[in-house]
């Protein structure tokens, strides 16, 4: 998964003061990074969020940062690893705010969590990505709220380790942890999961064993 | 010699992903080869593994990708790029700045409109006797004093209550109301903590005056001009779910300079159309702000007061979120 995105689409604009200087191009090749980085961006912020509006709050800041930050991004690091701090860090500022809103506007409202809480707005955007195919519709929510069970760090870990195929070092500098803790957080996720899942896990086909 | 399972179990998961020094791998290998315990949970493991990576997959949705691209080729897009070497520490100077140019524009506003205040929809054109339209309102009297010396304590964060109005209250009792009215309070508040700050108005109090009946209607629409935007509100309120015949939504924009993510919110009764045509709109007239609106140069550095001076050079600030606030009451006068 990692293959093929690395640096492709980014050095039209990457440091170059010609790209710069055309709006146009400019243009087209901010949409290209768009498109090329959608998937990667929107599992990480549906994974960091409660709900649909939240993550796509996160994902729309995202790319705001991260398309305005392309100038500065150097090619020798990984694409990856890079846009995933980028996405961490806005969450984090995110989060610094809403808890600050809670705190002060939603004393008296229902505690988060319940089922269709936000805003309401756009419902047009609930329910996202129509190409789901390989895996039923059940078994991917049975997964997805397993996720979601996991503390923060250990999910974030083995989301882009599994389900994105990031190594354990670009992990590591994503997260801005040692490489060491990345494995422990991974084998701890994988172990809560294989006990919350047991059902899927023992009905896959066990081709991986020898 | 083989390790015990715990010590192996810990391990099993970088295993599988050939995350082990060489040696190490021996070992388990070892291991394994003479516990089918171990075995059976390292198969699990990696079924659990290649279960995840079957989940994923799943596509962005197209208008989340459309969102982002079309504010990439934006007039955001175009603006000019931010220098490569300061990235990140411009966040902070847009967003103070931002602020700013609010609460300058309110101060403008303010100051060109000698009688603002909330009107309150008087059903049946009924005046009411001593106390200020506001102060049946559980939370702030202040409420009706928009004075401009208030908006800037408060932009301190100095709740220092000045006196109402009278004059100014009475008169607008007196005028009856026949134009629904929209009043967006911008009040700022800076994220002291955050390394990059947030600006974020909250626009409380707009209230939806019911449907005026006949009789009180009938005086004039007097002037729903750019009257209308006054700035009634305090910091903290709680919502004023609407007195008979009004209603009132609390929104809360966050601006991170950057972004300019909307967040709004209502407060008190259930959303309706309106609310939601409202947000809309709100949202729609925050994301066109041209990005290089904002004066960055105007950053606050110590206090947010020496920095209104420089903000007032600021030409284009001030007449983007003049029109923001413009286009903000437009739902309102559509409102029956």
């Amino acid at each position: 998964m990692t293959q093929g995105i690395r640096s492709g689409n980014l050095s039209p604009l990457a440091g170059s003061p010609t790209a710069e200087a055309s709006g146009e191009r400019r243009d087209l090749d901010a949409a290209a990074v768009v498109e090329a980085h959608a998937d990667f961006v929107h599992s990480i912020c549906r994974r960091l969020t409660r709900d649909t509006e939240e993550a796509r709050e996160l994902f729309q800041e995202s790319f705001v940062r991260i398309l305005n930050g392309l100038p500065a991004f150097r090619e020798d690091a990984s694409v990856r690893t890079w846009i995933c701090q980028i996405v961490m860090n806005t969450d984090r500022n995110r989060r610094r705010w809403w808890s600050r809103f809670r705190r002060n506007f939603q004393a008296a409202e229902p505690a988060p969590g319940a089922a269709g809480e936000g805003p309401g707005l756009e419902p047009a955007d609930r329910g996202a990505g129509p190409e789901r195919a390989a895996m039923g519709a059940e078994a991917r929510s049975r997964i997805e709220s397993a996720l979601a069970a996991l503390p923060d760090d250990q999910r974030l870990a083995v989301v882009l380790r599994d389900v994105e195929g990031m190594s354990y070092e670009e992990i590591a500098a994503a997260t801005g942890v040692e490489v060491g803790t990345v494995k422990s957080r991974i084998g701890r996720a994988r172990a809560a999961l294989r006990v919350r899942l047991a059902d899927l896990v023992d009905r896959a086909k066990p081709e991986a064993s020898r | 010699m083989r390790p015990p399972c715990e010590d192996v179990r810990a391990d099993l998961s970088a295993m599988i992903d050939g995350a082990l020094s060489s040696r190490r791998a021996k070992e388990l290998d070892d291991h394994l080869a003479g516990c089918g315990a171990c075995r059976a949970e390292r198969d699990a493991l990696r079924r659990t593994s290649t279960l995840l990576a079957e989940s994923g997959g799943e596509r962005a949705p197209r208008s989340w990708v459309g969102e982002a691209v079309r504010r990439a080729s934006g007039p955001r897009g175009k603006a000019p790029a931010r220098s490569a070497l300061r990235p990140v520490w411009a966040l902070p100077s847009v967003a103070a700045a931002l602020a700013l140019a609010i609460v300058f524009v309110a101060l403008r506003v303010n100051q060109s409109v000698p009688a603002p205040a909330a009107p309150r929809s008087a059903p049946a054109a009924t005046p009411e006797p001593a106390p200020p339209a506001g102060a049946s309102d559980a939370p702030q009297p202040e409420a009706q004093s928009p004075a401009p010396s208030r908006l800037v304590a408060e932009a301190k964060k100095e709740r220092a209550a000045e006196p109402v109005a009278d004059k100014a209250v009475a008169a607008l009792k007196a005028k009856p109301e026949a134009a629904p009215r929209l009043e967006a309070a911008p009040v700022m508040e800076m994220d002291a903590i955050s390394p990059a700050p947030v600006a974020t108005i909250e626009l409380s109090d707009i209230r939806f005056p019911a449907p005026a009946p006949p009789a009180a209607g009938a005086g004039a629409p007097a002037e729903p001009s750019r009257d209308a935007v006054s700035a009634p509100s305090a910091v903290g309120g709680a919502a004023n779910v609407g007195a008979t015949g009004s209603r009132s939504v609390r929104v809360r924009v966050r601006l991170d300079g950057d972004s300019r993510v909307v967040s709004a919110e209502r407060a008190g009764d259930t959303p309706s159309g309106d609310d939601a045509a409202f947000i809309a709109s709100l949202k729609g007239a925050v994301l066109r702000l041209p990005a290089d609106s904002v004066a960055r140069e105007a950053a606050a550095k110590d206090s947010r007061l020496s920095s209104l001076t420089a903000l007032r050079k600021n030409a284009r600030a001030d007449a983007a979120l003049r029109e923001l606030l413009v286009e903000i009451r437009l739902p309102a006068s559509r409102n029956p």
